[in-house]
């Protein structure tokens, strides 16, 4: 099966004021494939995860969505997408079984499919005896398997998280993996951000880097190993390019 | 200092030190919010501070007018017993102050404690435990004091000028009054907690934006509707209200200790002064250090934030409930576009269950319920000129009558169509992302908020003048003519006012009273209003006046009513609304 390209960023760029946030990215990421997003603090992850689900206009530049502009056709472009935000904001007031109706709804699913899909995904995620519960009672590691439901409602292509694994038990954690990667096996793609290197190295297939608004560099562990002669790990291979190894050595001179 | 301590080189710092630094982060943080604040903003501030202190003199002045007119012999031969009215004032200032700062407290308490997110920031700091707590305290109390103090100062200072009371009455004025409401802060500390232990901290929040909203807007409606007659009271009611209100003066009431004390001090009665005012300080004094250790400890030790009750329960019984109900307004609503559907069943769940958002739908209600009221009373006459007025005056004020129920429909839709569709979009708040990020168009969003904010207020406007017809008898052809203006004018209300909502879209908000900014506020009133008054000369000039002026039928008249009135609703509904259309998707990237 040939890949196709399901995320592309052509010279993206996005200004607040006279600061760049992200700063002329070229990118594609293909069907199929768990895509690691990493960068320092402040690189412009969020940023450009906003761009790709349509939370922010770019300054300049295109993002394509399944080849769907965002800016010319975002309702193509947001059917082929789901998106779970780094801190789960959601309608507290609704109970997870009237949220994952309303995003059903929103993306115009069938009324019997979203029933269907609704308990399917209630099973998933372990959420069937809380369903009916307001969201509010949730406890932060729900909110983020329940936010994780509602973007996966629609069975989308392409699934943009930032940060999905943050304050989540070892378990739930691992129900997330595990569900990333069935998706990217059955050709959707995963677009991640995550600060944890230990998954980004187990988990994603490729990996690109940003520092300063600008993606330093993109390839699989093997291409980023090869390009850092002597790195073996992608801690290593992170903090040599985003000027981390200068501030452990400061760190170890003030401890 | 210990060995660690010299070890780490940590300096030993008393306790007022560390009350003191708490209260200079709180300036430094309101300091910091004004000098980040827009230009305009900055000038309202500044000019606010300039009122309020206008407010003080102008109350002092107006306060000292009055007491020398209470004071008048002219009065005293009326037969009214002004003295001991006069002696009370202290005592009712003070008590008034302790019970306001009790409950007004309680909300910036329960903001400070629990819903402020600083509270694990500070307790896990080298900071005592009391030292976080009393800062807490004032930053509860001060605003509400400062609020005391700005009416309740010119009073007694000008009732201590006017009875040349002795010079230390004016210091201790401020001690008794600063003892008082720290101890009522303690107390409503206390309160807080002793409530947080049943019901979560957010769920108490919304309950009191809810209680705090309606009690101000009951309090003002019956000041407006009730409000006292003094002009018409005999000499025995008055006498009998100030009876009344020497009661708290009792020497039984510790709260008017303080009062008392400040009177005889004043009056140079030293005995019985010093002892009302130690008794003051002592009481009082015992009670708020009491209440502050006894809330450090509740705190610290995890009683007042480990709930018990059965909320999970109550939450899933909520939502049985609203199933079936929703169920049968879901008729109506299959007919709609599924995202258009979805964002009103939501939107109409989050009005229901989330007290704050119910808050902005009562209010109106309640105005409806007053206007109601004020033409129930009026029974159906005509109210004015009756008996020896012209033939044709009085036939005019008959169809003004019947025309006003109509009027005052429009104005009780006014109220809550402005409120929805303004808030429409800022009531998303930080979820609004869910929204953006699916593909639901523009047009699609504007019509489900759109429709959240005409609905209700149609189906409100239209019962309401229901009523009031049936209690008027009119035509059934009149009654007709009342629903298609209000349903045409409440739709352009909720157009110009939805278009509104758009442009000053806010997400950043917890209080649902700052949902929308100032700007988009104001002229929202503005056009609104101007809106009210041009409709209400549109759709109601030509069927009132062409019968009266012998130019036309009524009948007539309510065509040209509706074609002009209507083409100007329109108008509104849809314009705004297209000019508005691409903005949606630029909403929340600021």
């Amino acid at each position: 099966m040939t890949a196709t390209t399901l995320i592309e960023l052509h010279d993206l760029c996005k200004n607040y004021g006279e600061k760049t946030a992200v700063d002329h990215i070229d990118l594609k990421v293909f069907s199929g494939e768990v895509f690691g997003f990493l960068g320092p603090n402040g690189a412009g992850k969020t940023t450009t995860i906003k761009m790709i689900v349509g939370l922010l206009q770019p300054t300049s530049g295109t993002v394509k969505i399944a080849g769907y502009d965002i800016r010319e056709q975002p309702l193509q472009a947001k059917i082929s997408s789901g998106y779970v935000p780094d801190t789960p904001s959601l309608y507290s007031k609704l109970s997870a079984r009237e949220l994952l109706r309303f995003v059903g709804d929103l993306y115009s699913m069938d009324s019997r499919q979203i029933n269907h899909r609704i308990e399917e995904l209630l099973q998933l995620f372990s959420l069937v005896e809380s369903g009916d519960d307001l969201i509010d009672s949730y406890s932060h590691g729900m909110q983020q398997k329940a936010s994780l439901a509602a973007a996966l409602m629609h069975d989308p292509k392409v699934l943009v998280l930032d940060e999905p694994t943050v304050g989540l038990d070892p378990k739930s954690a691992r129900l997330i993996k595990d569900v990333l990667r069935q998706l990217a096996d059955r050709g959707s793609t995963v677009f991640v951000t995550t600060h944890i290197l230990e998954i980004a190295e187990r988990m994603c297939d490729r990996i690109g880097i940003i520092n300063k608004g600008r993606l330093i560099t993109v390839g699989t562990m093997e291409e980023l190993r090869a390009m850092r002669h002597g790195e073996t790990s992608l801690e290593d291979i992170f903090l040599s390019l985003t000027g981390g190894a200068e501030t452990a050595e400061i760190a170890e001179v003030l401890l | 200092m210990t060995t660690l301590e010299a070890t780490i080189g940590v300096k030993p710092v008393n306790f007022w030190s560390y009350v003191v630094k708490l209260m200079r982060l709180r300036w430094v943080i309101l300091i910091n919010g004004f000098k980040r604040a827009k230009p305009l903003r900055k000038y309202l501030t500044l000019i606010s501070g300039l009122l309020i202190v206008g407010t003080f003199a102008g109350f002092f002045v107006l306060t000292g007018s009055v007491l020398r007119l209470l004071n008048s012999p002219l009065l005293s031969e009326s037969g009214i017993n002004i003295s001991a009215f006069l002696e009370a004032i202290p005592s009712l200032i003070v008590t008034g102050a302790f019970v306001g700062i009790l409950v007004t407290s309680f909300m910036a308490l329960l903001q400070a404690l629990y819903l402020a997110n600083d509270m694990d920031f500070l307790l896990v700091a080298p900071i005592p435990v009391r030292a976080v707590f009393l800062t807490k305290l004032l930053d509860a109390i001060l605003p509400n004091l400062a609020l005391v103090l700005l009416l309740g100062l010119p009073v007694l200072f000008s009732l201590g000028a006017a009875g040349r009371y002795n010079i230390l009455y004016f210091p201790l004025v401020l001690v008794v009054l600063a003892i008082l409401a720290l101890t009522a802060a303690g107390v409503s500390s206390l309160l807080v907690m002793a409530v947080v232990r049943f019901i979560p901290a957010r769920k108490v929040g919304e309950f009191m934006v809810f209680v705090g909203g309606i009690i101000v807007f009951i309090g003002s409606q019956l000041i407006g509707l009730n409000a006292l007659d003094f002009a018409t009271m005999t000499p025995e009611q008055i006498s009998n209200s100030s009876g009344f209100l020497t009661i708290l003066n009792s020497t039984w009431s510790p709260l008017a200790w303080g009062g008392r004390a400040l009177v005889d001090l004043g009056e140079g009665r030293w005995t019985s002064g010093i002892f009302f005012l130690v008794l003051t300080l002592v009481l009082f004094g015992s009670v708020f250090v009491l209440a502050l250790t006894a809330a450090e400890r509740l705190y610290h030790t995890g009683w007042a934030t480990l709930q018990v009750g059965t909320q999970q329960r109550k939450a899933r019984h909520a939502i049985e409930r609203s199933e079936r109900s929703g169920a049968r307004a879901s008729t109506f609503l299959n007919l709609l576009p599924p995202p258009v559907r979805a964002i009103m069943q939501k939107d109409f769940r989050m009005l229901r269950r989330d007290l704050r958002h119910m808050t902005q739908v009562v209010m109106p209600l309640f105005i409806g319920i007053a206007f109601a009221f004020l033409v129930l009373n009026s029974e159906g006459e005509v109210l004015f000129g009756k008996g020896e007025a012209p033939d044709w005056y009085m036939e005019l004020m008959r169809s003004v009558l019947v025309y006003w129920g109509m009027v005052i429909s429009l104005m009780v839709g006014w109220a809550l169509t402005s409120r929805l569709a303004l808030t429409s979009f800022s009531m998303e708040g930080k979820n609004y992302w869910m929204i953006k990020t699916s593909p639901v168009s523009a047009s699609k969003m504007l019509a489900a908020k759109f429709l959240i904010a005409y609905l209700p207020s149609l189906i409100l406007g239209w019962l309401f003048l229901l009523v009031i017809a049936l209690v008027q008898k009119v035509p059934f052809a009149i009654i007709l003519y009342g629903f298609s203006s209000v349903a045409l004018f409440q739709a352009g209300l909720g157009g110009i006012n939805l278009a509104l909502g758009v442009l000053g879209a806010n997400f950043n908000w917890t209080d649902p009273r700052r949902m929308t900014g100032m700007p988009s506020g104001y002229l929202g009133t503005a056009i609104s209003l101007t809106y009210l008054l041009a409709s209400v000369l549109l759709f109601f000039v030509a069927p009132v006046g062409f019968p009266i002026l012998g130019i036309a039928s009524e009948f007539t008249g309510q065509l040209i009513g509706l074609l002009a009135g209507g083409t100007v609703a329109l108008l509104c509904t849809i314009l705004p609304l297209v000019l508005v259309k691409q903005r949606v998707y630029g909403i929340g990237e600021e």
